[in-house]
């Protein structure tokens, strides 16, 4: 299905983000005046060590939390004026893979998404599940649909969980580590079907640990590193300085012909190097 | 649509055996009434039948045995519906209706009554009150702390379950024990003898009004079991909802142990029998449960009437069957029983 039929907003941009800054306790800022802008159609990859404010920084943008100064505009509109239900419909969300183990059958979970398109008290109909029939079979998921959730692999959760987000048939769509606790063939496929959308016009957001995601899917990355937040296209902002920033490793981005795109890579794993153990332990695999 | 058709299947079946179990149990008792005779009497009312029974039947079964069966189902009913509702939206298979303290409430309220000499008229509805208000008290707690997750609002339950449990102690320990004592025990055991018809009249209104709530909620109720966060996501008023399904289902809880005293077990196993049969989905957990929690709260009253000469407090058969029932439930799902 075309975005476009779904998303009749004008030029502005599908997200803007201006002077935003959190703290969770008074004056004990997480971030500060963070800026950035995406259009229709591109992916952002944020990341950062642990701790270092990517989810909170998807939490705001979801409005689970509420930032301490600062602007976000949802194609233009300021997202605190947005309602509730309109907001379901313009921004989907995808949750972290271990958050939804639950025993729906996976048709059911899937035209969920039909939520913020029903009246109140209403429940989904024939049309909605048509859509949702539609969108399991874009994403060649339609021979799962008669299972529970609870029955399949975490690759398949994970495929099942963005088809849901496409039948809330939201233009923008936030996704928490959407590779985590996949296997390797799964962590690209799902950066794989990330890409795909972006081409179809979604807009997408997602957090990550893995550093080649933003090198692999294209499009923006948001770094967060010693207190600042770096912002620019992935191939130009990730170095091995950026991932010595990050994670505090000693590591190289490599332009590597044979596979024609440039690739991450740690080149001293320092045991005592504490919370990046597991990054560090990521990179080996790649 | 075979998933319809069999759901179809499982509804008309447990209305079957729903019909079955209340003519059985207008029929049987210490004054038997013939199966055709029971029928005849309830049509009549109907339509007027020319009268082949006498009246002792009609007396019996209009009179004696009818509200207290439908006092028995409405209570099956309601325990189920908000067991069901309570295990949805907390995510927990474990949680039954009392988890926010109205049935400590309840008994404290019934306890205080039976002190005070009161009726019994009195003694259920000082049961209502005190369950509701032990509840609202637990809703409270999360508010003056600020924080609206569910684990908060469990944690004060427990406090305030446990606060109460210690009211009904002390009302214990001052009761007289040969006569004030011996009528709480009882009360907290349950039983339906004292569905009279008055209380009926008063409750089933607003317990019939709950269930068709919880029903129009049904979506929403699946939507909120994928916990908060995702909910809010898809456009759901969570704090809204939530607290309209926890208004029901406590306020149906709080009239069932007012009707019929502490009836364990039914509202924590009904829910998962009817998930045997029609998996997660509220939109026919709920009915389903509905009609499960009626048919064991009319076969566990016939079986307390019946099973010997003086009548057996439906706690404890409803312990007696529940456990091991409880146990047989576990093992046909325990692949899906993990973390």
């Amino acid at each position: 299905m075309n975005i476009d039929s779904i998303n009749d907003s004008t030029l502005s941009p599908a997200l803007s983000v201006e002077n935003l800054s959190f703290a969770y306790e008074k004056g004990n800022y997480l971030f500060k005046n963070l800026h950035f802008q995406l259009e229709k159609g591109q992916i952002l990859q944020i990341l950062g060590a642990n701790g270092a404010g990517k989810t909170t920084l998807l939490n705001c943008l979801a409005r689970q939390l509420h930032p301490k100064s600062g602007v976000i505009r949802l194609f233009g509109r300021d997202l605190r004026q947005i309602s509730r239900l309109e907001l379901a419909q313009k921004m989907a969300y995808v949750p972290q893979l271990s958050a939804s183990l639950c025993r729906f059958k996976v048709i059911d979970y899937t035209v969920m998404g039909r939520t913020p398109h029903l009246k109140a008290l209403a429940s989904p109909g024939e049309a909605d599940y048509g859509l949702a029939r539609r969108y399991l079979a874009d994403l060649r998921l339609s021979h799962l649909a008669e299972k529970t959730m609870d029955q399949l692999s975490g690759g398949e959760r994970q495929q099942v969980q963005i088809a849901r987000a496409l039948t809330q048939q939201s233009p923008l769509i936030l996704l928490d580590e959407p590779a985590n606790h996949l296997d390797y063939g799964n962590q690209h496929r799902i950066l794989g079907l990330m890409t795909s959308l972006a081409a179809q016009g979604y807009t997408l957001i997602a957090t990550t640990h893995m550093p080649d995601a933003p090198l692999l899917t294209g499009g923006f990355v948001g770094i967060f590193a010693g207190g600042q937040f770096l912002f620019g296209p992935s191939s130009e902002m990730l170095t091995g300085q950026t991932l010595e920033k990050i994670y505090g490793i000693q590591g190289k981005v490599l332009d590597i012909p044979e596979i024609g795109r440039k690739a991450c890579f740690c080149l001293q794993p320092q045991a005592n190097s504490g919370e990046n153990r597991k990054t560090v332990s990521i990179n080996n695999q790649l | 649509m075979t998933a319809k058709k069999k759901n179809r299947i499982i509804f008309i079946s447990l209305s079957l055996l729903l019909l079955g179990c209340c003519i059985l149990s207008l029929s049987l008792g210490r004054y038997p009434v013939p199966f055709d005779q029971t029928l005849s009497i309830l049509l009549h009312k109907i339509r007027p039948l020319s009268a082949a029974w006498n009246e002792d039947m009609a007396n019996v079964v209009l009179n004696v045995r009818l509200p207290r069966l439908l006092g028995g189902v409405l209570v099956g009913a309601a325990l189920a519906a908000s067991g069901a509702t309570y295990q949805s939206i907390f995510r927990n298979p474990l949680v039954s209706p009392d988890l926010l303290g109205v049935s400590a409430g309840a008994c404290t309220g019934a306890a205080l009554a039976i002190v005070l000499h009161a009726g019994t008229f009195m003694v259920q509805m000082l049961a209502l009150v005190c369950g509701l208000a032990a509840v609202g008290l637990t809703n409270l707690i999360p508010r003056f702390f600020r924080n609206q997750s569910s684990l908060m609002l469990v944690l004060a339950g427990v406090v305030v379950g446990g606060f109460m449990n210690a009211l009904f102690g002390i009302l214990k320990y001052v009761a007289d024990p040969e006569q004030e004592l011996a009528s709480i025990v009882y009360w907290t055991m349950g039983s339906f003898a004292n569905i009279k018809q008055p209380i009926l009249q008063a409750l089933a209104p607003g317990m019939l009004a709950a269930l068709a709530v919880l029903f129009l909620l049904r979506w929403r109720i699946n939507v909120l079991s994928l916990g908060e966060r995702e909910a809010a996501s898809l456009g759901i008023n969570v704090g809204l909802t939530r607290g309209l399904c926890i208004l029901c289902a406590t306020a149906l809880t709080a009239c069932a142990v007012c009707l019929s005293g502490a009836i364990g077990w039914i509202g924590l196993i009904t829910p998962h029998f009817a998930r045997l049969l029609t998996g997660e989905d509220a939109r026919s957990l709920l009915p389903a449960s509905v009609l499960i929690g009626a048919i064991l709260t009319a076969a566990t009253d016939w079986l307390a009437r019946n099973l010997t000469g003086a009548e057996i407090p439906l706690s404890i058969l409803t312990g007696l069957v529940g456990a091991p029932a409880f146990i047989i439930l576990l093992l046909a799902q325990k692949r899906k029983i993990q973390e």
